[in-house]
């Protein structure tokens, strides 16, 4: 797989929002089938990067570049990004009254689809469909006919976040602290999620906060993010031994290099 | 009836319309009772006393009358033929009791469907009955000159002439009703007068809609030519009688329309209203409704969905005037390109009406930065136990929301269409006829269509 193209190759990027650097020369390379965990403290950059590569307007980028299969990544839209198989599992889900959620996700799915050539799914087709994948992420059927997360509560929300990624069947998957806030049963369910994309086509970024959901999926390999920039990265095993010790010793390293 | 001696009393600084009123007032009388030319002379002449009402006057601080001072009257031009595909082309085909038909102001009877009509229901035009049976309605068309305050209820008065009469007793359930009203590229003023009365205990729905024969997009330029349509409608609510009314205006661009709605509520009687503004390129509705009697209950929903230079004003009215009755009011405004849109909303609660419980709110949508909405919630509260709240809000598209969506593969026109349906469905959902709210619905989905095309690419 070495010599294949990168799935996603950021180099020296730099990003701001609201006037103020937050990514500050990121570096990183995901090759399709691998599984990256992005961990770090608060305010290192986490969510921006993950903002960033899902193309919100807020977020300015202001140098670097992004390569998506080899693509400039950052001319697409957010829609085109999402129908060449980008996905963002959001960290807040927004709630919206009055969209029925099951309506959202066949509209998703078959701009999706109409992007891959395939024909749209009509309703009863795309429940059959869905259906399937509710199963996965053992998510209440009751929910896809409400108003998209109007009133659902903060691990409904995520599982919704997860059933949407399972529909979508996203190339590159990001997680931006999906596990926050959820107790075992949900994270097993986020777990059981990701690691039915994995497949050597497809490729995930977990931003995590924490290191418990990587005991459910392990990561290839391990980034630490500190003040905007990759300070350290490596297998499995680093996420265990900054479970131990803390960031503090990495934003040491990173003020003096 | 001596038609020039008539005129002669409408004096001086006649107005515009005045001299109209001289033109046409022959025609008028035609097959009248001959106690409607008094009423229609006092009319004419408390318009001109009244005069077009100016930005100095609070109902009308936002909506300019330029336009509309200079229409003229064509009351004896038939319209050219509409046949029955048109009116299906125009307003769909809803299952209901009976429909009335109207092309210009003018009764369409082989256009219209009354003949299934349950006989619970009297379902005529207004032209038939001031000729059959004046006396059905000579008490609510003699109306005190002096008590006519708003200058284009003396006006739609004064030219009295035909509009649709809709008794209905009570029995044999829910009555549906439509009322359609097409205006041509050949009309000048439709003054339309319509009379609906709910004898205790009966329910009905009724939908009075309007729309233009074609697209007069074009002729919108050339001011002089712009179509109007004066509607005003009366309706009593008997004792416990229920009534949905659905009124949506969907007239073309060039047209300008004004309409009034003005009930009278009795005890433990419910109205719903239910206000769709689309069309025209100056229009103005008005709803008031009079609480005279204990449990009278009622709920006024509006949406105005506007673009272009479209100018769009809402007034309402509910005159809490007994104890005990309850209001809720909910309009909303979407608004693109460079329209305007007013809402006016006063809810008085009298001295009398204890335990009045009143709400009020009116949401804005401005989807483009050259739009504007000036809004004005107002409660009048003289008795002191009462339950009132009202409130209004501005706002834009939530780009939170806009982004999740496109996030997930939407265009950035079919989400933000997406988030204005949201916004605007319960307004559409809240229509208790099913055939009926799909034709509504048709026509505010595409005018959403529209409004969004113009400022998303």
């Amino acid at each position: 797989m070495g010599s294949a193209t990168p799935l996603l190759e950021i180099r020296d990027l730099h990003a701001s929002a609201g006037g103020v650097e937050i990514i500050k020369g990121l570096n990183l390379t995901v090759n399709p089938g691998e599984v990256h965990a992005i961990m770090g403290p608060n305010g290192s950059g986490k969510s921006t990067l993950a903002n960033v590569l899902s193309g919100r307007p807020s977020v300015e980028v202001t140098a670097g570049s992004v390569r998506y299969q080899g693509s400039d990544l950052l001319a697409l839209t957010p829609e085109q990004r999402a129908v060449e198989g980008v996905f963002l599992a959001s960290q807040y889900p927004v709630e919206i009254p009055g969209v029925a959620n099951s309506y959202f996700m066949k509209a998703a799915l078959n701009a999706a689809r109409k992007q891959r050539g395939e024909d749209p799914l009509d309703g009863m087709d795309f429940l059959a469909f869905a259906r399937e994948k509710m199963k996965l992420v053992e998510f209440d059927e009751k929910l896809l006919h409400r108003s998209l997360n109007e009133g659902f509560s903060g691990g409904e929300k995520k599982r919704n976040e997860i059933l949407q990624m399972a529909i979508l069947e996203p190339k590159l998957a990001i997680l931006d602290e999906t596990d926050s806030g959820l107790d075992i049963d949900a994270l097993r369910i986020v777990a059981n999620g990701v690691s039915s994309l994995r497949s050597p086509e497809r490729a995930t970024i977990m931003i995590t906060h924490y290191q418990r959901l990587l005991d459910y999926v392990v990561p290839d390999l391990v980034h630490v993010l500190a003040d905007g920039r990759i300070v350290t990265s490596g297998g499995a095993e680093l996420a265990h031994e900054l479970e131990q010790k803390g960031y503090a010793w990495l934003q040491s390293e990173a003020a003096a290099p | 009836m001596a038609a020039v001696g008539g005129s002669r009393t409408v004096t001086a600084n006649r107005s515009h319309f005045g001299a109209e009123f001289a033109r046409c007032e022959d025609q008028l009388a035609g097959s009248s009772p001959p106690w409607l030319a008094p009423v229609r002379r006092a009319a004419i002449e408390r318009f001109d006393e009244l005069g077009l009402p100016t930005r100095k006057d609070e109902p009308w601080k936002y909506t300019p009358t330029t336009r509309i001072a200079k229409a003229t009257f064509s009351p004896s031009s038939r319209s050219a033929a509409l046949s029955r595909s048109d009116i299906a082309r125009l307003f769909g085909n809803p299952a209901v009791d009976c429909s009335l038909v109207f092309v210009d102001g003018r009764f369409a009877r082989e256009l219209s469907s009354t003949d299934s009509a349950p006989k619970t229901v009297f379902a005529t035009s207004l032209a038939d009955v001031l000729r059959d049976d004046p006396q059905r309605v000579q008490p609510v068309l003699s109306i005190p000159a002096e008590s006519l305050t708003r200058p284009f209820a003396a006006l739609n008065l004064a030219f009295v002439d035909d509009g649709a009469f809709v008794s209905i007793d009570a029995g044999l359930g829910r009555k549906s009703i439509e009322l359609l009203f097409v205006s041509t590229p050949a009309a000048g003023v439709a003054n339309i007068r319509n009379i609906i009365r709910l004898s205790a205990g009966a329910e009905a729905v009724i939908s009075i809609r309007y729309a233009s024969q074609s697209d007069l997009q074009s002729e919108s330029a050339a001011a002089d030519s712009n179509p109007l349509t004066n509607a005003f409608t009366s309706i009593e609510l008997g004792d416990n009688a229920q009534l949905d009314l659905i009124s949506l205006q969907a007239e073309a661009i060039g047209a300008l329309h004004l309409s009034s709605i003005d009930v009278e509520q009795r005890r433990d009687s419910r109205f719903r209203s239910h206000s769709f503004a689309l069309g025209g390129g100056l229009a103005r509705s008005e709803v008031n409704t009079v609480l005279t009697a204990p449990g009278a209950d009622c709920e006024l929903d509006g949406l105005f969905l506007v673009g272009d230079d479209q100018h769009v004003d809402n007034q309402t009215v509910i005159d809490h005037a007994s104890p005990c009755c309850t209001s809720r009011e909910l309009y909303k405004g979407v608004l693109g390109g460079r329209s305007r849109g007013v809402f006016n909303g006063l809810v008085r609660v009298r001295r009398d009406a204890q335990k009045t419980d009143a709400r009020q709110s009116n949401p804005n949508l401005l989807v483009s930065d050259r739009a504007h909405v000036n809004t004005k919630p107002t409660l009048e509260i003289y008795a002191d136990d009462v339950k009132c709240s009202h409130g209004s809000t501005i706002g834009r598209i939530d780009e939170d929301a806009l982004f999740y969506l496109r996030s997930r593969g939407l265009d950035e026109r079919t989400a933000t269409e997406l988030l204005i349906g949201a916004f605007v469905s319960e307004l559409t959902d809240a229509i208790p006829h099913e055939s009926i709210r799909a034709c509504v619905r048709d026509c505010v989905t595409a005018k959403l269509a529209a409004v969004t095309r113009a400022e998303v690419a």
